[in-house]
């Protein structure tokens, strides 16, 4: 009995003394600590992707408490960037999730290769030489961007092209530096159409080199001003996102992501013939009303050429209401062919009809 | 000319990780890299001695005069992780470079059997207070030939071309084992 | 005749010399139109200084500087500026150029001729160089203007020019060695005159013993002629220097630091030809070789002539040739397309064959060691290989090896050259380069 006694007043007396200094220590030895870090640690992804340049999530906690002006995470989106900014009692930056898109159309079959590339097989080496590509500023397909990725979000297809599937990515940026081109940019979700180009070369040069590139015609931004054309290539910036306005590039470069996925608009052959008879159809409509708009406009001259100078206002009255009349046809014309699109984007495999309410 | 020995034999033949297979799992978690496996070889050095120490005394003090040997191992263990919570407290406030340097190490090292195998060694084996130190510094030491060799060939392994199903855990182990084979030829050194 | 001097390191590879080493310079007639691209040298580009319209003069200048490591550009031919875009650069990217329609008159400017070099002061001298665009002409292309005005703290001791022509195959040196020697020797005077050094020394592999002779006779007694063990990369500036001063360049300086400055026979020619004559650098010999072209020889070409033009002057490519390389096999970079222009470091355009061109796969690294032994600068390719093939560029950079290791390394290829896995060392390196430098950038 005594023995057990003994056994057990020393461990308590042990682990009672070993607690009694521990407490006292930690209170002496206290070391201030901002009990936000471990907050904000808490609120992040914790992905430790180092998208936002510093070392990991802990990192990043340190310089939010810290007060430094740092980007919110890009990661988290708008939902972390609130917590953090609850946290740090402040008010949140406007952050819009963003995905990679890799900015580059040209599959084996629709570019011109300048020749057979032996030695290292990656892209920064291959881009040293040129590429392998006619092209300076195509996708050179080796895939150092697939090997940053984190969430394995890129796959090179079998034609050689990089892509991003948006839905995978988590935004961090990594591919972005690793590309050694630099075709590969951060996009809002919200933005629907991309130009999927990243050529600068001369429309000659890119005729050249490139079924699918971007000549710099301007074509798309009389469609939608959205679309800025700079150094003889376009880029989408707008907040319109104008279905039509893939329809009007010549080389097809434009694609609408209600309406395809970036794979299928590269990848697949059926998704291309859809959107050429699209284009077609669009083509067509877009002739009748000119030719509408033609024979109104001929019939207006040839009223105003038969009619004598002193009748010409009462021959106007007449003219006008034949005007409106096309006005109203056009419209309804258009608002058939919504009807269509939005039939055709339910049959597509990757509906996007819900998102565009 | 006894403690000599003693060192010798705890560097290389009783080598901790390589022939008491103690600590592995800092042999396997920080050997990634040569700079981190310093840094905890240190860690092991420091809080060894520490440890050890204090165990020793405690045992020879307390434990001994009211017969309670056969309870050194639970009042060990939670002398040795209140020790190294202490020391991590202490070493936080009074040297923050150290802290940075050996910090991230000690709440490892907390739960590493070769402190405690250490610390229970020197009873067993009966050592002596200066036998004790010897023992448990040269142990460390050992340790950290270990490790650091351990981290060193994983940094060149990191280089190869290793086949799929061996990368990682799989070639780490079949290394430990190799390096193991080798110390063992180290068991004629010291006679008896 | 001393004994032969070498570094150590190094490699025997196949020199194939005698395809072009014995046939006399052919001049090669004017191009009909010149492509001449404002960045030909080590630094910043030129910046054009002519536009779209403009009639230009044979050795007129049509680019400045653009900094001071930057050189001068010349029209080499006279005629119209066709276009002033970025045009295809035989390092692979696309570079400003200027494309001059000839008017098949090559009218010069005039030009100021100067008797006696050594009556000018070196000041005068340095403006010519620098006016005339004169730059390294062994490949590296480094502007002679900032090579010959070292820093005052620096003390210049040996002056060396460096016949070794190490690279296989490119014998534009050798021939110019045998067929011009009083300019090299005058150019050599001149230098010496600039920077005030006695020591001058002309380091010749002794493969080229008609090179040595030549040169031997014009030269008497002001400088010395080493002659060099034949051994890749005895050209090299820093192995040239260990193995004729027997000092060692530390890595990340530049040679002054041991006291010497080392020009190609070549540059030395061009700096006579700039002071003499006044002519700027807008010529240079070029060995057409290998045995993908039908007739291999030396030729003097115009700046700015389209490779393809000078192939079909030799006889063009014959039926397997299959790689085209700008410079040797050694250091020399594969091209893809033959319309690139001849710039001023072009020393040589090599067509291979189907069979000389090594199409297989390569290897695991065995750790055979064979490339640490070859390396001429004593470092170690195989780990710095296996790391980046990896992607470690951490660790390179943990331990500082791209400025103690990389910087250093000036790719000669002899690593790549002994692996018996074929491994594309120092292709990893040029590519780890490139990483590191757009690193730096960011």
């Amino acid at each position: 009995m005594n023995e057990i006694l003994i056994a057990v007043l020393i461990l308590t007396g042990v682990g009672l003394v070993a607690g009694i200094l521990l407490s006292y220590f930690s209170k002496v030895f206290y070391v201030e600590e901002d009990p936000r870090i471990d907050q904000v640690e808490n609120a992040l992804p914790g992905a430790n992707c180092g998208a936002c340049g510093l070392a990991g999530c802990r990192d990043y906690a340190k310089a939010v408490a810290s007060g430094k002006d740092i980007p919110a995470c890009p990661v988290g989106g708008p939902e972390t960037a609130k917590k953090v900014a609850d946290i740090m009692g402040s008010e949140a930056g406007e952050v819009e999730k963003k995905v990679a898109l890799v900015k580059c159309a040209g599959t084996t079959e629709r570019t011109t290769r300048r020749g057979q590339l032996v030695g290292i097989h990656d892209c920064r080496s291959a881009s040293l030489i040129g590429g392998n590509k006619e092209c300076r500023y195509g996708c050179l397909g080796f895939g150092d961007c697939n090997e940053v990725c984190p969430v394995n979000a890129i796959h090179i297809y079998a034609g050689g092209v990089a892509i991003v599937d948006p839905d995978a990515c988590i935004g961090c940026g990594l591919c972005v530096k690793a590309c050694p081109l630099g075709i590969i940019e951060m996009v809002a979700v919200s933005r629907k159409l991309h130009v999927l180009c990243s050529s600068k070369e001369s429309a000659l040069a890119v005729k050249k080199a490139c079924q699918v590139g971007c000549i710099g015609c301007k074509i798309c931004s009389r469609k939608d001003s959205g679309f800025i054309v700079e150094d003889s290539l376009a880029r989408y910036e707008g907040t319109e996102n104008s279905s039509d306005a893939p329809f009007v590039c010549p080389n097809n470069v434009i694609v609408d992501t209600r309406v395809y996925s970036t794979k299928e608009f590269i990848e697949s052959a059926s998704a291309m013939e859809h959107f050429n008879s699209e284009k077609e159809t669009y083509k067509e409509k877009e002739r009748q009303e000119k030719a509408a708009a033609a024979a109104i406009a001929a019939e207006k001259k040839k009223a105003a050429a038969v009619a004598p100078k002193e009748v010409a206002g009462k021959e106007k009255d007449e003219v006008v209401p034949t005007k409106e009349t096309a006005q109203i046809s056009s419209v309804k014309e258009v608002d058939k062919k919504e009807e269509k699109s939005d039939q055709i984007s339910d049959s597509t495999p990757v509906s996007n009809s819900g998102k565009e309410d | 000319m006894q403690y000599l020995l003693l060192a010798i034999n705890s560097v290389l033949i009783g080598n901790l990780i390589l022939s008491k297979f103690l600590g592995i799992c800092p042999f396997l978690g920080v050997s990634r890299k040569v700079s981190t496996a310093l840094g905890m070889s240190m860690a092991v050095l420091f809080v060894m001695a520490l440890a050890s120490t204090v165990t020793w005394v405690l045992f020879y003090t307390l434990l001994k005069p009211f017969g309670l040997e056969y309870m050194r191992t639970i009042v060990f263990i939670l002398v040795i992780a209140s020790l190294v919570q202490l020391v991590e407290m202490v070493i936080q406030k009074v040297s923050p470079v150290l802290y940075e340097a050996l910090g991230i190490y000690l709440p490892l090292i907390t739960t590493n059997c070769a402190i405690l195998g250490v610390a229970i060694d020197t009873i067993e084996k009966g050592y002596n207070f200066i036998g004790m130190l010897v023992y448990a510094i040269f142990g460390a030491i050992g340790f950290a030939i270990a490790l650091l060799l351990f981290a060193g060939i994983r940094e060149r392994l990191e280089t190869s071309d290793v086949p799929e199903a061996f990368k990682g855990a799989a070639s780490s182990l079949i290394v430990a084992g190799i390096l193991s084979l080798a110390f063992m030829g180290f068991s004629g050194l010291v006679p008896g | 005749m001393s004994q032969t001097r070498t570094f150590s390191g190094g490699i025997h590879p196949a020199y194939n010399k005698d395809l072009t080493s014995g046939f006399e310079t052919v001049k090669m007639p004017l191009p009909a139109k010149v492509t001449i691209p404002v960045s030909q040298h080590i630094g910043a580009p030129a910046n054009p200084i002519v536009k779209k319209g403009d009639v230009v003069k044979t050795g007129q200048i049509i680019a400045e500087p653009g900094g001071f490591i930057s050189s001068t550009i010349h029209s080499s031919i006279s005629g119209k500026v066709l276009t002033v875009q970025p045009e295809e650069h035989p390092m692979g990217q696309k570079v400003m150029a200027i494309t001059i329609e000839s008017d098949g008159e090559d009218s010069w400017i005039d030009l100021e001729t100067v008797s006696d070099p050594f009556s000018k002061s070196p000041d005068e001298l340095k403006e010519i160089i620098k006016k005339a665009g004169i730059v390294g002409m062994g490949g590296a292309t480094f502007p002679s203007q900032v090579k010959i005005s070292p820093p005052a703290d620096k003390k210049i001791e040996y002056i060396i020019l460096n016949g070794a022509e190490c690279e296989p195959y490119l014998t534009a040196d050798h021939r110019l060695m045998v067929e011009d020697p009083e300019s090299i020797v005058k150019g050599l005077e001149i230098i010496s005159h600039i920077t005030g050094v006695k020591k001058l020394y002309i380091g010749i592999e002794v493969n080229k013993q008609d090179a040595i002779k030549k040169i031997e006779k014009v030269l008497g007694t002001n400088g010395t002629i080493v002659p060099l063990e034949v051994k890749y990369p005895q050209g090299a500036e820093k192995q040239l220097i260990k193995a004729i001063t027997g000092r060692e360049v530390p890595p990340k300086h530049l040679p002054m630091e041991v006291g010497a400055i080392v020009f190609n026979v070549a540059t030395a020619a061009a700096i006579k030809n700039a002071v003499c004559e006044g002519k700027p650098l807008i010529e240079r010999i070029v060995t057409v070789t290998g045995h993908g072209v039908s007739k291999p020889g030396n030729f003097m070409v115009r700046v700015g002539t389209m490779v393809s033009e000078v192939v079909e002057f030799s006889g063009g490519y014959t039926e397997d040739a299959a790689q085209l390389i700008m410079g040797g096999p050694m250091m020399g970079r594969s091209v893809a397309s033959d319309s690139i222009p001849v710039i001023k470091g072009s020393g040589g355009i090599l067509v291979l064959p189907e069979k000389e061109v090594l199409t297989d796969s390569w290897g695991p690294c065995i750790r055979c060691g064979m490339c640490l032994r070859a390396c001429p600068n004593q470092q170690n390719p195989q780990l710095l290989g296996n790391l980046i093939e990896k992607g470690l560029f951490s660790r390179i950079s943990e331990e500082k090896l791209e400025e103690l290791v990389l910087d250093d390394c000036f790719e000669c290829g002899s690593c790549t050259f002994v692996c018996p896995a074929n491994r594309p060392i120092v292709q990893f390196f040029h590519m780890a380069k490139a990483y590191f430098r757009s690193q730096k950038r960011k």
